[in-house]
């Protein structure tokens, strides 16, 4: 075939219609990008109060900033839906709501009491919603959170996510994403949600909120949220302490694992619980008379067992006694025993969950006791 | 035929492997995760399993007839009439397969890239793009694919990240459907593996039709293997009730991967590329054979002219569904159509010419082409 002569020039008429941009072109200026949304219930008539962070980027920019100088926009709506709330946001900034950077989701303590479905059905059904944010339950108002001045810390979303991310020292809070959540709550309606507590300064992030089909119905302690961390097999770090002959020592957890069986005899329902943990002594505090003594390493190890079994016992005994199933119980019965759950699977949470026993066995292992091999104490000589 | 119209028998296996995955690969884990719960993985085995006995089926006919189509034998072994209406018949049904998976992707890309964008605009521009490789014949689209067919396994190195957000457990309990809900599910699933059928008119370019079996199953094995890890990812890591709430859980799964120290954030943008380079190879390849089968049906040199109008008639019947619902009974459909011609007029086909045996239209059947019969230009 003879090729036009024109044929380059009709390559670069096509070129220019299909290189000179398409319908969805948005400038980054055009755009806000919301880094944190909280929810609270409203006293007017819209029932909601949606109040979102979004990092001023022009500051972030330039590299003279001040620390005086606005890093964040804290901006507050009213409104009935979430969808509605973010339309009548953007009438205000004129940019479109972006949620996909969004780094965590805060829910009021009364907005959660209410339920939280309608809240996270929003982000569940956006496609551009990052799934590994976090979703929160503050202690009072979620948006006071986002109001805390810190001077280290531009974002609060930022911050908050990067503590729960990065949380080595302790083990009382569960880290789970937004899926994981999902997860749980499309199973059965019941999940634990961490906890965020705020002064004007700072905000802390321990305990957890207790949701019960959606609905958020009681705060979990630190220690009973340890446990909920340890059922959900997330425990990635984190200290204990235990008293041993009046001798604190602190056990910093390496590795854990948690394996949840259920075994059906007779009817009787019984879960069989074994959590393992691998770490090492790094400290060892003491107060009073005493000399340098060896470490009762079988001795820790026993406490620490019976610590963690005690504080399972107690976190299952109160779950059971709220007819609330969080860990997924239910899920382990219907993989294992299908015959039994769809018996049960109609008045779980109400009859078979509160009936069922629990063997709990905990085996931490210490591997090291730090650097040295006693336990020093100071003994007053003369 | 030309060394340009020559599929090598390397090529065979990217060739089915490019027409397989795509669009389907997206959707399949929620429908399986829908219909049958974590007996899903059972159906899509099940689905396997037909679909393999269907290749097999597909490659017998093409051994049978080397060197030519589904086009010059069938009215042979039907008779004119009856064997020019089922060509017409095959026309439309990989005209319409090109058509579900040109508004598939039209659907998905506007809903997660370009929403502001007409769905007119994306179909067209994938067509003309499409159009154009499918006109430079048979050889440059095999290039083409083997050059797609790397990009297919970028996505499979993230695999190590999901290990800690895997759960075995989601695929308890097994065979608790019962087996007519397993075998609807496996049915509603055919649709997302269509794609070998293109060799009853691509086998006859192979350079050794006699020896189509291996590549062919090769490569019908190598993309079912890649798309049953996709849904055994999808199912352990957004566990089986997510899947089944999820319209498109291959997205919403690479999202959800934790990637260490935030590299690549956003990671899931990526793999939009993937599939849209695996969308693309499944339009070329499906315009080039309906074009080519055309051509053959015609008697005439190549069906590079056919190429054009047929990805204008793929464009308005794209057009007729009224939303996603729409489209998803219409693949469940061409899933049946697909069932139909492999268990139905292939075998049918077979059976006809081991017992007609036209001796005298074998032999001229078994001769190489006419040399003027080209695939291309």
């Amino acid at each position: 075939m003879r090729r036009s002569r024109f044929y380059p020039l009709w390559i670069l008429i096509i070129a220019s219609f299909a290189a000179s941009g398409c319908w969805d072109a948005k400038d980054i200026d055009r755009r806000t990008f919301v880094m944190g949304v909280a929810f609270d219930l409203s006293d007017t008539e819209d029932q909601l109060v949606m109040t979102i962070e979004v990092p001023v980027l022009t500051s972030f920019a330039t590299q003279t900033h001040r620390i005086a100088d606005t890093r964040a926009f804290v901006a507050a709506t009213t409104g009935t839906s979430v969808a509605q709330m973010a339309a009548r946001i953007e009438t205000r900034t004129w940019r479109e709501m972006f949620f996909g950077h969004t780094q965590c989701i805060i829910l009021g303590e009364d907005l959660a009491r209410e339920s939280i479905l309608p809240i996270i059905d929003f982000f569940d059904r956006n496609p551009r919603i990052d799934r590994r944010l976090a979703l929160f339950v503050a202690q009072g108002k979620a948006d006071e959170v986002l109001h805390i001045k810190n001077p280290l810390q531009p974002l609060v979303s930022v911050h908050l996510n990067q503590i729960l991310n990065t949380l080595t020292n302790t083990t009382r809070v569960v880290k789970r994403n937004f899926q994981d959540n999902l997860r749980d709550l499309e199973s059965n309606g019941d999940t634990v949600l961490p906890r965020v507590r705020s002064t004007d300064t700072e905000l802390t992030i321990a305990g957890g909120a207790l949701i019960k089909d959606y609905k958020f119905i009681a705060w979990l302690g630190e220690n009973e949220t340890r446990a909920v961390a340890f059922l959900y097999n997330r425990i990635s770090g984190g200290v204990l302490t235990v008293n041993l002959e009046d001798i604190l020592y602190t056990y910093a957890i390496r590795s854990a694992s948690t394996d949840i069986k259920p075994v059906l005899k007779d009817g009787q329902l019984t879960f069989r619980i074994n959590v393992k943990t691998e770490g090492e002594i790094i400290e060892a505090f003491y107060r009073g008379p005493g000399g340098a003594i060896e470490f009762d390493i079988p001795g820790i190890q026993s406490k620490l067992n019976q610590e963690i079994t005690d504080e399972i016992l107690h976190l299952l005994t109160k779950l059971q006694d709220l007819r609330t199933d969080p860990i997924g119980f239910d899920r382990l019965v219907y993989r294992h025993y299908p015959k039994f759950w769809n018996q049960h699977k109609e008045n779980w949470k109400e009859q078979a969950w509160p009936q069922a026993k629990f063997e709990v066995t905990a085996d931490f292992n210490i591997r090291r006791t730090g650097i040295l091999k006693e336990v020093t104490i100071y003994e007053r000589q003369g | 035929m030309s060394a340009r119209d020559k599929l090598l028998t390397q090529e065979v296996p990217v060739i089915i492997i490019n027409m397989i995955y795509g669009i389907g690969t997206i959707t399949l884990p929620s429908l399986l995760a829908r219909s049958a719960g974590p007996d899903g993985i059972i159906a899509y085995l099940a689905a396997v399993a037909v679909y393999i006995i269907g290749t097999v089926l597909i490659i017998l006919l093409v051994q049978r007839f080397p060197n030519h189509g589904l086009a010059d034998y069938s009215p042979m072994l039907l008779g004119t009439v009856p064997g020019f209406a089922v060509n017409l018949l095959f026309t439309l049904y990989l005209i319409f397969l090109v058509s579900a998976v040109m508004r598939a992707f039209a659907e998905v890309t506007k809903f997660f890239l370009l929403p502001r964008t007409p769905i007119e605009a994306i179909m067209l521009s994938m067509l003309f793009t499409t159009s154009i490789l499918a006109r430079n014949g048979l050889q440059p689209i095999a290039r083409a694919c083997q050059i797609i067919l790397y990009v297919f396994f970028i996505p499979f190195l993230v695999i190590p990240l999901f290990v800690s957000v895997f759960d075995t457990g989601e695929f308890l309990p097994l065979f608790q459907e019962k087996p007519a809900v397993i075998a609807k599910a496996a049915y509603n699933s055919i649709f997302s593996l269509t794609g070998v059928e293109i060799m009853l008119v691509l086998g006859s370019h192979s350079e050794n039709s006699k020896r189509l079996m291996r590549p062919a199953l090769i490569g019908v094995a190598i993309v079912l293997t890649m798309i049953l890890i996709a849904v055994v990812l999808a199912f352990g890591s957004l566990s089986v009730d997510q899947t089944a709430k999820l319209t498109d859980p291959l997205f919403e799964m690479i999202k959800y991967v934790p990637v260490p120290y935030s590299i690549l954030e956003r990671i899931d943008i990526s793999f939009y590329t993937v599939w849209i380079a695996a969308t693309y190879s499944t339009l070329v390849i499906g315009l080039f054979t309906a074009s080519h089968h055309v051509a053959e049906i015609f008697k005439l040199d190549n069906g590079k002219g056919f190429v054009f109008p047929l990805a204008a008639v793929v464009y308005f019947l794209a057009l007729i569904p009224k939303n996603e619902n729409e489209v998803l009974a219409f693949n469940i459909m061409l899933g049946a159509a697909w069932l139909a011609l492999t268990f139905g007029l292939v075998p049918l086909l077979l059976v006809l010419s081991k017992i007609r045996n036209p001796k005298g239209a074998k032999k001229q059947m078994q001769q190489p082409q006419k040399k003027n019969r080209k695939a291309n230009p």
